[in-house]
C-alpha cells in the first residue's frame, strides 16, 4: 500500500514537471485550499465584522482587496469564502461520485432491466442543464446547507453515473474479471476488488472536471439567493450583495469574479490533463493519424534528423 | 491407428443452442440473430485433449465460454460429471474445478495485482494456504522475482505461465484453454503448449484448447472437432483428421495451414470467404465455398457420419447410413 | 548487380525513457529484381522498423545511426523529403497489416482508389478513374468490381479489403511492393488465398517485394530468399528452400522446429528456453547465446560476424573456422 502511494506521488511530481498546465492549474487548485484552510492564521480580521467607517475603500497595504459595503474586509472574506464554496462543492461532488459509482457499476455490471430504467432515468436528468436542475431542486428540498449539497450532487450525478456504467461495461467482461468469477468469488467482491479500482483511471479526471461545474454551480446559487445566504462569506453570495456597486466600487465583483473563475479554470486544466494522461482512449484520439489510404505513405524528416548523431 | 478405448465423458453437450441478438434493440425482440452456437453437441473424455478447431467466426470461442460455465446456452444441456452446470443444482467445489486461460495475456490478470496477490487470491478461494505460491509458481518455470511484478512488468509468455498458475492453484480437472497461444511467439508458444502436455500427463488434468492452427491443435491433441459457423462438421482422433481428413472443410483448412500440410497429403483450395454468421446458407453450410458440392448439399443440411473408430463427419459424400 | 533494393549496414536505435533501444543493428540486405524476399522474425526483431525506414515512415524518436537504403542506385535516407514522396506511394508501395485501419471506413472504395489516383498518378477524371480501378480490382481477384466500388468498408470482409488495398497498391506500377505481416489479421484459408494473390501479382506484374513476417509458413510457401531477424540482427539468410531444410543458425533451427508441430503421439519438441535479450541493455556476447543450446565459452564474450558463403550467411561462432 505504502508503495502505491509512493508511486502516486511520484506519478504527480513527474505530471507537474512534464506537464505546464497541469502543474499550473495543480498549484492554484493547492494555494487556493491551503489560503482557505488558514484563512484564520493570514488574516487578522473577522469576516462578519462590520466597520462602516472604512466602508468600500478601495485596495490598500491593510485592506489588500478593499472592503465591502459594510467595511468588512474583502480578502479575509474571499479566504473564508473559499471555505464555503470549496468544501460545498467538493462534498457535493463527493456525495455524487458515491452515487455514480453505486448506481454506474450496477446498471454496468448487470446489465438488463435495471440498466435500462437507470439509464432512461439519466438521460431525463441529462437533458436539463445540471444549474437549471441544481436550482430547481434547491428551491424544491429548501434551505439549508446539507440540501443544496443535495442538490448539487444529483444535477452532478448523471456525468459520473454514465463514466462509470461505460468504463464497468468496458471491463466486466475481461478474462482477468472473468477469472475471478470462475474462482467462486462473488459479485460483490468481483466488484470491490476488481472492477471498482480499474476503473478509477476514468473516474478521477471526471470527478475532479465535475470540481469545475460544482463550483459553477454553488457560486450560481449564491448569487441567485437560493444557495449560500449573506452575510455568509461564500463566493456567489458574496457576487450577489456586490451586485448595487457594479459600476463605482468593481473590486467588490471582480476578486470573488476572479477566484470563482480561476478555481474552475484550474480543475478543469488538472481534469483534462489527468483523463489524457490515464485514459489510453483519449490519448489515441489526440494522436490518431489520417486513415485515408495515402496516408499510410505519409512520411516525413522523421528519425533523419538526428542522423549520425554521436551516441 | 488403434481403437481408442471408450472413456467416461467429463463433459457433454447436448444439442447447444446459443444466438446472440445481431442488433440491440431497446424494445421487443430483435429479428436478426447471429447463430453463434447453432446445435453442437460434444463429449469431452476424462483426460483428454481435445482440439476444438475454427475460423474466426466459427463459435469456438462460444462453446469454450458456455463449457465453463459463463454463458447459459438458449437451449440444450450441459453436464460437468452429470451435474447441469446452468442448473444451479451444481455444488460450487465441483464447478470451481473447471478454469480457463485465455488468449490475450494482456488482459488475463489484473493489472493492478501483482503476481503474488493473483495466486494468493486463486489459492485462498481453493482453500488452500497461501505459503504454495512460491513452489506453484516455480513449477511453472518462473522465477521467484516476478512475485512482487505486476503485470506490465512481465512479457507475454511470463504473464500466461502466471495465468496458468493462477488456474492451477484451483487445483482444477478441466482446463478450457482458449487460443492460449497465438499472441505469442514461435519460440514462447512451444513453451507454454509443453507445459499443458505436461499438465495432461501428469495431474491427468483434462484439456478443451481452443485454436485457428491445425498445427497446435495436432501437437496437443488425442481428438480434433472441427467447427464451422457454428456447427461442428468433424470429429476424430487427431492423426486421423489430419491424415484422413473426411469433411471438405477440414480438408481445406489443412491445406491452408503450411504447418498442417506438412502432416497430411491433402490439398484443396476452399472458394471465397467464410460466410456471415446471421445468414447462414441453406442446406449444408460450407456448400458455397465447397469444391465437391452436390445438388443435395444446397437443399438439406447433412447429418453426422461416422467413418469408424468414433471418426465423425457431417457431409453428404459419405452416402451410407447417418449415425444414429 | 540488378538488386532493386540494397540495405547496407543499417543501424536505428529509438530514444526509450529507459535508455537507447537498438531495435535494427547492421542490417544488410538485398532485394533482386522480381524477387520476393522475406523477413522472418519473431516481436521485437527490428522486422517493422527495417520496412519503416525503407518507406521512411519511422516514428519521431527512432534516430538513424548508421547505413543506407538504396533503391535503384539511390540513397532514400539522404533524400529531401519531396523526392522521397514521389518514390514512396508510387516505385514502392505498402500493403499493411491490417485492412481494416488502412481504409477511410466513412469513404466509399471507389472515392479512395479515386483520391489515391489524384495524388499519386494525377488522374482527376473520375470516369477514368473508375476504369482503371475496374481494370486493378479484377487483376487482384474480385468478381464484381463494378459492384465493390460502391461499396464502404465496413460492408467488405477483411480478405477483400486487403485484396482492394494490393489493388491501389499495384495501381502506380511500383518497382518494390513492401508487405508487413499482409495476412497476419486473416483466417487460415483467407490467408492463403492472399498469399497465392501477392505470388501471382509478383509473376504478372515483375515486381519485386519485401514480404515481412513471423510465421515461417507464410515466407515457406511464398518466398524465394528468407533473412532471418533476432534481436535487432540478420541471424541468417538464404534460398528459403536452403533455409528451411537445412538451417544452420541454432535460433533458426529452433524456429523452423518449433513452427511445424508434429503429432502428439510423436512426443514432445523441445522448446527455446528464455526470452529474447533486452535490446536496451545488450549482452556483449552472441545475442541468443543465453537461449542456445550449442552455446560455449566464446559466444557468451564475443559478438559472431555474419559469415557469407554464396547467398547463404550465418551469424553464428559454429560457422567461423568452417569458412576461414
Amino acid at each position: 500500500m505504502s508503495t502505491r502511494i509512493a508511486y502516486t506521488l511520484y506519478s504527480l511530481a513527474r505530471m507537474i514537471r512534464e506537464d505546464r498546465y497541469f502543474a499550473a492549474g495543480f498549484i492554484t487548485i493547492l494555494v487556493v485550499i491551503i489560503l482557505s484552510a488558514a484563512a484564520s492564521i493570514i488574516s487578522p480580521y473577522d469576516p462578519y465584522k462590520i466597520d462602516l467607517i472604512n466602508k468600500l475603500r478601495g485596495p490598500s497595504p491593510e485592506h489588500p482587496m478593499g472592503t465591502d459595503q459594510l467595511g468588512r474586509d474583502l480578502f479575509t472574506r474571499i479566504l473564508y469564502g473559499g471555505r464555503y464554496t470549496l468544501f460545498l462543492s467538493a462534498s457535493a461532488v463527493l456525495l455524487a461520485l458515491v452515487i455514480g459509482l453505486l448506481v454506474g457499476t450496477l446498471s454496468g455490471y448487470y446489465k438488463g432491466w435495471l440498466d435500462l430504467i437507470v439509464q432512461r432515468f439519466v438521460d431525463i436528468l441529462m437533458s436539463f442543464p445540471s444549474i437549471i436542475l441544481a436550482i430547481a431542486l434547491a428551491t424544491m428540498l429548501g434551505y439549508g446547507l446539507e440540501t443544496l449539497v443535495i442538490a448539487v450532487a444529483i444535477a452532478e450525478s448523471p456525468f459520473l453515473i454514465r463514466v462509470v456504467r461505460a468504463a464497468v461495461i468496458s471491463i466486466r467482461d475481461l478474462p482477468y474479471i472473468e477469472a475471478v468469477r470462475l474462482m467462486g468469488y462473488g459479485d460483490l467482491y468481483v466488484i470491490l476488488r476488481h472492477v471498482i479500482p480499474n476503473i478509477m483511471y476514468v473516474v478521477i479526471p471526471q470527478v475532479t472536471l465535475q470540481m469545475g461545474s460544482a463550483i459553477l454551480i454553488i457560486a450560481a446559487l449564491g448569487f441567485l439567493g437560493i444557495g449560500i445566504k449573506p452575510p455568509t462569506p461564500e463566493w456567489g453570495s458574496m457576487l450577489n450583495e456586490a451586485r448595487a456597486y457594479l459600476m463605482d466600487y468593481p473590486h467588490l465583483l471582480i476578486f470573488p469574479g476572479l477566484m470563482i473563475f480561476l478555481s474552475i479554470v484550474s480543475f478543469n486544466i488538472v481534469g483534462e490533463s489527468l483523463k489524457m494522461r490515464l485514459d489510453p482512449k483519449a490519448r489515441s484520439l489526440i494522436g490518431s493519424r489520417s486513415r485515408l489510404v495515402w496516408g499510410l505513405y505519409r512520411g516525413g524528416r522523421r528519425g533523419l534528423d538526428e542522423r549520425n548523431t554521436s551516441y | 491407428m488403434t481403437p481408442q478405448p471408450r472413456k467416461e465423458s467429463i463433459v457433454v453437450l447436448d444439442n447447444v443452442y446459443k444466438y446472440f441478438p445481431a442488433i440491440e434493440t431497446i424494445f421487443g425482440r430483435s429479428k436478426a440473430y447471429i447463430r453463434a452456437v447453432d446445435g453442437v453437441s460434444l463429449d469431452i473424455y476424462e483426460g483428454e485433449i481435445l482440439g476444438l478447431v475454427g475460423e474466426s467466426g466459427s463459435g469456438k470461442t462460444t462453446v469454450a465460454r458456455i463449457v465453463a460455465g459463463l454463458l447459459k446456452p438458449d437451449s440444450g444441456r450441459v453436464l460437468y460429471r452429470g451435474f447441469d452446470i446452468y442448473s444451479g443444482k451444481i455444488p460450487k467445489h465441483i464447478r470451481r474445478k473447471i478454469q480457463m486461460i485465455y488468449q490475450d495475456p494482456e488482459v488475463s490478470l489484473d493489472p493492478r495485482y501483482t503476481v503474488k496477490q493473483t495466486i494468493e487470491e486463486a489459492l485462498r478461494a481453493a482453500g488452500r494456504s497461501t505459503n504454495e505460491t512460491k513452489d506453484l509458481v516455480r513449477s511453472l518455470g518462473l522465477s521467484e522475482d516476478v512475485l512482487e511484478k505486476i503485470p506490465q512488468q512481465l512479457s507475454g509468455g511470463q504473464k500466461q505461465r502466471v495465468a496458468i498458475a493462477r488456474a492451477l492453484a484451483m487445483r482444477p480437472d478441466l482446463l478450457i484453454a482458449d487460443e492460449p497461444t497465438s499472441a505469442l511467439d514461435v519460440s514462447t508458444r512451444t513453451q507454454i503448449l509443453n507445459i499443458l502436455l505436461e499438465l495432461n500427463k501428469s495431474f491427468g488434468i483434462t484439456i478443451m484448447i481452443i485454436t485457428h492452427d491445425l498445427g497446435v491443435a495436432a501437437y496437443m491433441s488425442d481428438r480434433i472437432a472441427v467447427m464451422y459457423l457454428g456447427k461442428i462438421v468433424e470429429v476424430g482422433a487427431a492423426e486421423e483428421i489430419i491424415k484422413e481428413p473426411r469433411h471438405p472443410y477440414t480438408m481445406a483448412l489443412i491445406s491452408s495451414s503450411p504447418s498442417a500440410s506438412r502432416l497430411s497429403k491433402v490439398n484443396i483450395k476452399p472458394i471465397g470467404e467464410i460466410a456471415s454468421q446471421i445468414n447462414i446458407p441453406k442446406g449444408c453450410r460450407f456448400h458455397p465455398r465447397c469444391p465437391f458440392a452436390m445438388e443435395i448439399c444446397r437443399r438439406e443440411e447433412p447429418p453426422y457420419f461416422d467413418v469408424g473408430d468414433g471418426h465423425v463427419s457431417a457431409c453428404w459424400l459419405h452416402g451410407g447410413a447417418p449415425k444414429t | 548487380m540488378s538488386a532493386i533494393l540494397a540495405i547496407e549496414s543499417l543501424s536505428i536505435a529509438y530514444q526509450t525513457e529507459k535508455g537507447l533501444l537498438r531495435a535494427v543493428d547492421n542490417v544488410d540486405l538485398r532485394i533482386e529484381d522480381r524477387e520476393i524476399v522475406c523477413l522472418v522474425g519473431e516481436s521485437g526483431s527490428g522486422k517493422t522498423t527495417v520496412a519503416n525506414t525503407i518507406l521512411r515512415i519511422l516514428p519521431p524518436n527512432a534516430i538513424i545511426l548508421d547505413g543506407r537504403v538504396l533503391f535503384e542506385g539511390v540513397d532514400l535516407l539522404n533524400m529531401e523529403e519531396e523526392d522521397m514522396s514521389k518514390i514512396r506511394g508510387r516505385k514502392i508501395n505498402i500493403v499493411p497489416q491490417n485492412p481494416s485501419t488502412a481504409l477511410n471506413p466513412i469513404l466509399n472504395i471507389e472515392t479512395q482508389f479515386c483520391e489515391f489516383l489524384k495524388h499519386k498518378k494525377g488522374i482527376r477524371e473520375r470516369d477514368r478513374c473508375r476504369e482503371i480501378a475496374i481494370d486493378l480490382l479484377g487483376r487482384v481477384g474480385i468478381a464484381d468490381p463494378e459492384r465493390v466500388l460502391k461499396l464502404y468498408p465496413h460492408q467488405l470482409s477483411g480478405g477483400m479489403k486487403q485484396r482492394v488495398l494490393i489493388a491501389i497498391a499495384i495501381s502506380t506500377s511500383p518497382r518494390l511492393l513492401v508487405a508487413d505481416e499482409p495476412t497476419s489479421m486473416l483466417d487460415a484459408t483467407i490467408q492463403s488465398q492472399i498469399l497465392d494473390l501477392l505470388l501471382d501479382i509478383n509473376r504478372r506484374e515483375g515486381l519485386s517485394m519485401l514480404l515481412i513476417t513471423h510465421d515461417l509458413g507464410v515466407a515457406m510457401s511464398a518466398c524465394n530468399r528468407i533473412y532471418v531477424m533476432y534481436a535487432g540482427e540478420i541471424v541468417e539468410s538464404g534460398s528459403t528452400e536452403r533455409v528451411i531444410s537445412k538451417p544452420l543458425h541454432p535460433y533458426t533451427i529452433a524456429l523452423i522446429d518449433n513452427a511445424f508441430l508434429s503429432f502428439k503421439s510423436q512426443g514432445i519438441k523441445r522448446a527455446v528456453s528464455g526470452e529474447p535479450p533486452n535490446l536496451i541493455d545488450l549482452p556483449s556476447g552472441c545475442r541468443f547465446s543465453s537461449r542456445c543450446p550449442m552455446a560455449f565459452d566464446k559466444c557468451v564474450k564475443e559478438r559472431p560476424n555474419l559469415v557469407q558463403r554464396g547467398i547463404d550467411s550465418v551469424r553464428c561462432f559454429l560457422y567461423h573456422d568452417a569458412s576461414a
